[in-house]
């Protein structure tokens, strides 16, 4: 035998056969793919990887019983009997003999940490008969994990004559969902979680039925789809929870946005909406100061250097209180302070040197009656950059009473990259619509994986830390101090179905059909797939009850029952706690 | 056109498409009541589509002046603008 071509969980094995016989092989059944032979009359066999010269031929090893599965190549896999392995060795075509060992079904680990698999199997529970509904990026409609159990796609971005909640955009069914691709890949990976059919990561609620919104991401247009969603379900004459994995900030965070209002207004017994927190908890947009009576007080944010797109302040505050608005230049230009135009246009342009920039101060938004005013940064010039470096937020108390005020940064693509610096930074209050809608299940993420292996075998891996909540996931609580977000599920690293038509970096390809993703966008429809195995067992549940029973099951780590936490909610929930 | 009416972000896209004749806007309509028969052919008129009898919350792509049109009747309370979304995926994890 030429020991030092065995991998050393081979030695051992054998180290324990030659002194104990069978019976020392039972305790490398699992780990070394060894076949015990205790009771049979075959010898104890095992398989085995061989590293051997790429044109080598075995056919003469089968002789002694040894069986080469592959006639060429540098790595090949063998059947043997334990006793074999030496004359396997002493083969001089021969390089490496390395174990094989049984693997673990890859389910994946997020369903496993809040027992999903458990709760089904005591409940036999999977989602049938209810209705999941997604508006997202779209749908991969030929993945396999969504056979059969796509109703009908509204797509609002291919022309058509709409359906009755808004008259634009094509609804599909049958051998025409086709028609409608996701060629970004998010609307496909959402969906798989909250109720793909898969053997290694399947979905939640796996025999739940989709429909599903393409949208163009108007705040609008969403909550068209919420509408056609809810009435396509009522039609089947069956519940619906809606998935709605988006947001933004350019609402005034305490629910009265439109699209948060019709969330809450279209859900009821057996409609639930679920909203994912967002990913700003890293980001500085969110600036708070108090301004007292004839005092004024500065903001700073930072626009970066090139930012062709240029930045927006979204500012709140009481409508008894009235500020007087003005912006100043890392040039240091300054606007004029503004006041609040109650009546006539309260949009004013000023042209600086470095940059143009209006600023809008209307009265109080009819919604709820709070001041609302907007600072829009461009470039001095159309399609320029707009000049990087710090600006300031300048705000005059002109009321009698000490004034709160909150201001979101955005730049114009919606994304993070203005953002406050100094003292006025906070990081609270990041939960914008529809997130923010009081009736809806407002979900935060936890981190239950930070490695993978690509679909090029390289090990990947991310700074999160794991199993806690993932430091992207957006901080409560509202601006009206109401608990958001509700409840915490994982959402990083989840593996889920890969859109055929979408394309994305290696890394985070586990394969052809699956795909590694993270975000608050990961963990709403593990709820959501949660909501959907509860409305099958009571379909008249409403959003009262589910967060009920959803904040019963959840905990944070380390804290008393019904703790909330403006980053956790209620906590990580625990299915077998339902 | 009644600027009361309107929420700050209309305010400032108005003034923005002012000099745009073929400017279209995506907006919430907020009525005082459900939309009944003489409000719904008002709304048919300036293009509204889709079912919006007995709704207090009409979503609507509307021109400058059509809005202006809208701000002038006693049964709608404002009109908001619809603003861009986006899919929840942090911009980056490192």
């Amino acid at each position: 035998m030429k020991q030092e071509k065995l991998s050393a969980g081979l030695l051992m094995a054998l180290e324990d056969f030659s002194q104990e016989g069978d019976v020392g092989l039972t305790r490398h059944v699992r780990t070394l793919g060894v076949l015990p032979s205790i009771g049979t009359p075959k010898p104890p066999r095992t398989v085995v990887f061989i590293k051997c010269d790429e044109k080598a031929t075995f056919d003469n090893l089968a002789e002694e019983g040894i069986y080469v599965n592959q006639k060429e190549g540098e790595l090949r896999t063998a059947f043997l009997p334990v006793e074999a392995l030496g004359t396997l060795s002493d083969n001089p075509q021969v390089e490496r003999i390395m174990s094989s060992r049984f693997m673990k079904k890859r389910l994946d680990v997020a369903t496993t940490n809040v027992h999903i698999p458990q709760f089904r199997a005591n409940t036999n529970l999977n989602g049938q008969g209810v209705v999941i509904g997604i508006v997202d990026t779209g749908i991969d409609p030929n993945h396999p994990a969504f056979t059969g159990r796509i109703l009908r796609i509204w797509d609002q971005t291919l022309s058509g004559p709409g359906v009755p909640e808004g008259s634009f955009g094509l609804e599909v069914t049958g051998a025409n969902l086709t028609a409608s691709r996701d060629t970004d890949g998010h609307g496909t990976h959402v969906a798989g979680i909250a109720t793909g059919t898969d053997q290694r990561f399947g979905g939640i609620a796996p025999n739940a039925d989709i429909v599903f919104v393409k949208t163009d991401f108007q705040d609008a247009h969403i909550a068209d789809g919420v509408r056609y969603i809810f009435r396509v379900a009522k039609q089947l004459n069956r519940p619906a929870v809606i998935n709605l994995s988006l947001g933004g900030h350019f609402d005034a965070h305490d629910g009265s946005d439109p699209l948060s209002q019709i969330c809450t207004n279209q859900s009821g017994p057996g409609r639930i909406v679920c909203c994912a927190a967002g990913n700003e908890g890293n980001d500085n947009i969110h600036g708070q100061t108090s301004v007292n009576p004839n005092q004024t007080n500065t903001m700073r944010f930072r626009i970066p250097n090139n930012a062709i797109g240029g930045g927006i302040l979204n500012g709140w505050y009481p409508g008894s209180a009235s500020l007087e608005i003005s912006v100043r230049s890392p040039g240091g230009f300054v606007t004029p302070l503004q006041p609040v135009f109650v009546t006539g246009q309260a949009s004013r342009t000023f042209n600086l040197p470095d940059a143009r920039v209006r600023v809008t101060t209307p009265g109080p938004d009819p919604a709820n009656g709070d001041h609302h005013f907007l600072v829009q940064v461009n470039a001095a010039v159309p399609n320029a950059p707009v000049t990087g470096g710090i600006w300031q937020l300048i705000v005059h108390n002109t009321s009698a009473n000490k004034v709160p005020l909150d201001v979101w940064a955005i730049d114009n693509e919606g994304g993070t990259e203005v953002t406050f610096t100094g003292t006025s930074m906070k990081d609270s209050m990041k939960i914008g619509s529809p997130g923010s809608s009081s009736a809806a299940v407002t979900v935060a993420s936890f981190t239950t994986r930070k490695s993978w292996v690509d679909i090029d075998g390289n090990t990947e891996t991310v700074g999160l830390k794991l199993n806690d909540i993932s430091d992207f996931s957006s901080e409560g609580p509202l601006r009206n101090n109401a608990r958001k977000p509700d409840v915490t599920a994982p959402g990083a690293m989840i593996i889920s179905a890969l859109s055929s038509d979408s394309i994305h970096d290696r890394a985070d390809m586990i394969d052809n059909q699956h795909l590694v993703e993270a975000g608050t966008s990961m963990a709403t429809p593990f709820v959501v797939g949660t909501i959907a195995l509860l409305l099958q067992r009571n379909p008249q549940l409403d959003p009262a009850a589910v967060k009920n029973m959803l904040r019963a099951a959840s905990a944070i780590p380390n804290k008393p029952a019904n703790t909330f936490d403006p980053k956790w909610g209620f906590g990580l929930i625990d299915a077998l706690r339902l | 056109m009644n600027y009361e009416k309107l929420d700050a972000d209309l305010s400032a896209e108005l003034d923005q498409v002012a000099d745009d004749s073929n400017a279209a806007l995506t907006v919430f309509i907020y009525a005082a009541k459900p939309v009944g028969p003489d409000e719904e052919t008002f709304l048919r008129q300036l293009g509204v589509g889709g079912e919006i009898r007995g709704q207090e919350m009409i979503t609507a792509n509307l021109s400058p002046g059509s809005i202006a049109e809208l701000t002038g009747q006693p049964w709608v309370r404002y009109l908001k603008m619809s603003r861009p979304l986006r899919p929840l995926q942090p911009d980056r994890i490192a």
